[in-house]
């Protein structure tokens, strides 16, 4: 059952192979997403985010949720030589932690209901479990920054979690290029990680590192990452290649 | 370094329209073909498919001076820029709206995000936005970028090539960075006084 909604102004869509799954099933899901926009959404006045940053609440006080996402931010932060931060001029905005660990914990909801075939994506990233329809790993395609809706790469995962994270400020559509200066940016990143949460919080910090992302990803143990820089060429890791799909495997007849 | 910080980058504006658009319509199936003749296959193939679009972008407030400014968030890391999780905003709805706007460039304001600041310029012809400049952006000043650029990743490349396949879902970045609508309402409103 396929199911799609738009929260936080995002495309969520949530697809369980199980086939006892109900509607019901489904929309715990979404009721989940909607409640974590809530608390942490920095565009809602009565979040918790936003009491923070009005000072409204005490430290001692955070919810459960909020210290959580601390810990993951404390986390990351540290993880990433300071790379990552959901703090900025000292206001909290909590988004880098918060999508991914939304899509981990809706996939916890569906995995603690005994669902083994799932998929779900915020806005392009994804957790997925099992397998698809076919039976088979689910076929991931990474967009192809410098044409929307083509792709550059599909891989095949399973019980892991892909996010993506970049600009689409594209090369070819930039007004006055200095081609020295833009000449080793990033365009985007993605990154495979044992899950969602992973994926997204690493996509965040080695994007913000620019060209020694990927370096970074190859550092890490378990993440591997597909660097797409402005001359459309792409640096990947050595476990990358690993859940690649080769081309004419998926090509028509 | 004036002259870096000053370099314009131009996107399209039916992009972001198409962006906005993506983000609340998205209740079919979705295909990734490079060929069009390809296009029946539909990529995920739906025992039921319920669409139930209960938040979407606003579409009622229009882009006056009394519309009702959000608080700027400034944004923490360039991923944010890219994937920060907006609530519904008043944000004036720019797909329905578009065609309200005087005709000329407006300038939109400077808003602070993660590694540097955003600040987009629009041109508006026969009441449609038809470009969006950006005058500032993070990357755009090389004292923001964390970049070491002798670091060039011993690791194996390949040029990139756009391909066409059946699969079960796309990766992607999402432009839905605060910053970015902050500065585009700015100019929007301009653009409707």
């Amino acid at each position: 059952m396929i199911m799609e909604s738009t929260v936080m102004s995002m495309p969520v869509i949530v697809n369980v192979i199980d086939r006892l799954v109900s509607k019901s099933d489904m929309e715990e899901v979404f009721t989940y997403l909607r409640q974590t926009d809530k608390r942490f959404s920095t565009y809602r006045d009565e979040s918790e985010t936003q009491k923070i940053n009005r000072g409204e609440i005490l430290e001692m006080d955070y919810s459960a949720e909020m210290r959580r996402v601390l810990a993951l931010n404390k986390k990351t932060k540290s993880n990433t030589s300071g790379y990552f931060d959901i703090f900025y001029k000292g206001r909290l905005d909590p988004a880098g932690i918060v999508k991914g660990l939304a899509i981990y914990e809706g996939s916890k909801i569906l995995k603690d209901k005994g669902f083994h075939d799932f998929y779900l994506e915020i806005a392009g990233d994804i957790q997925v479990q099992g397998f698809n329809e076919e039976g088979e790993k689910w076929q991931i395609g990474i967009e192809d920054p410098f044409s929307r809706g083509n792709l550059v790469k599909v891989v095949k995962l399973s019980n892991q979690g892909i996010a993506t994270s970049g600009t689409y400020i594209r090369g070819k559509h930039i007004y006055n290029p200095i081609d020295q200066i833009y000449a080793d940016e990033i365009v985007s990143i993605t990154v495979i990680a044992p899950n969602v949460l992973e994926a997204d919080r690493f996509a965040t910090a080695s994007f913000a590192m620019g060209k020694d992302g990927i370096n970074f990803l190859e550092s890490r143990k378990n993440l591997e990452g597909y660097m797409i820089t402005k001359e459309k060429k792409a640096y990947f890791t050595k476990g990358f290649e690993q859940y690649v799909v080769l081309e004419k495997s998926y090509e028509k007849d | 370094m004036k002259k870096y910080i000053q370099i314009t980058v131009v996107i399209f504006s039916f992009l972001f329209l198409v962006l906005i658009k993506r983000m609340i319509v998205n209740n079919s199936p979705r295909s990734y073909e490079t060929n069009s003749q390809n296009n029946s296959n539909s990529t995920l193939k739906a025992e039921e498919s319920i669409v139930s679009v209960d938040e979407t972008l606003p579409t009622n407030s229009s882009p006056t001076s009394e519309a009702p400014t959000p608080e700027i968030t400034p944004l923490t890391t360039n991923e944010s820029l890219s994937n920060s999780l907006p609530a519904e905003t008043t944000s004036p709805s720019l797909t329905k709206k578009a065609n309200k706007y005087k005709d000329g460039t407006f300038t939109g304001s400077i808003e602070d995000a993660a590694y540097g600041e955003i600040q987009v310029k629009i041109s508006v012809a026969s009441g449609k936005i038809s470009n969006v400049i950006f005058l500032k952006y993070p990357n755009s000043d090389p004292t923001s970028r964390y970049i070491n650029t002798e670091a060039i990743p011993q690791l194996k490349s390949e040029a990139i090539k756009s391909q066409s396949a059946q699969v079960d879902g796309v990766t992607g970045a999402s432009f839905t960075s605060q910053s970015f609508r902050d500065s585009l309402r700015n100019a929007l409103v301009k653009a409707s006084s």
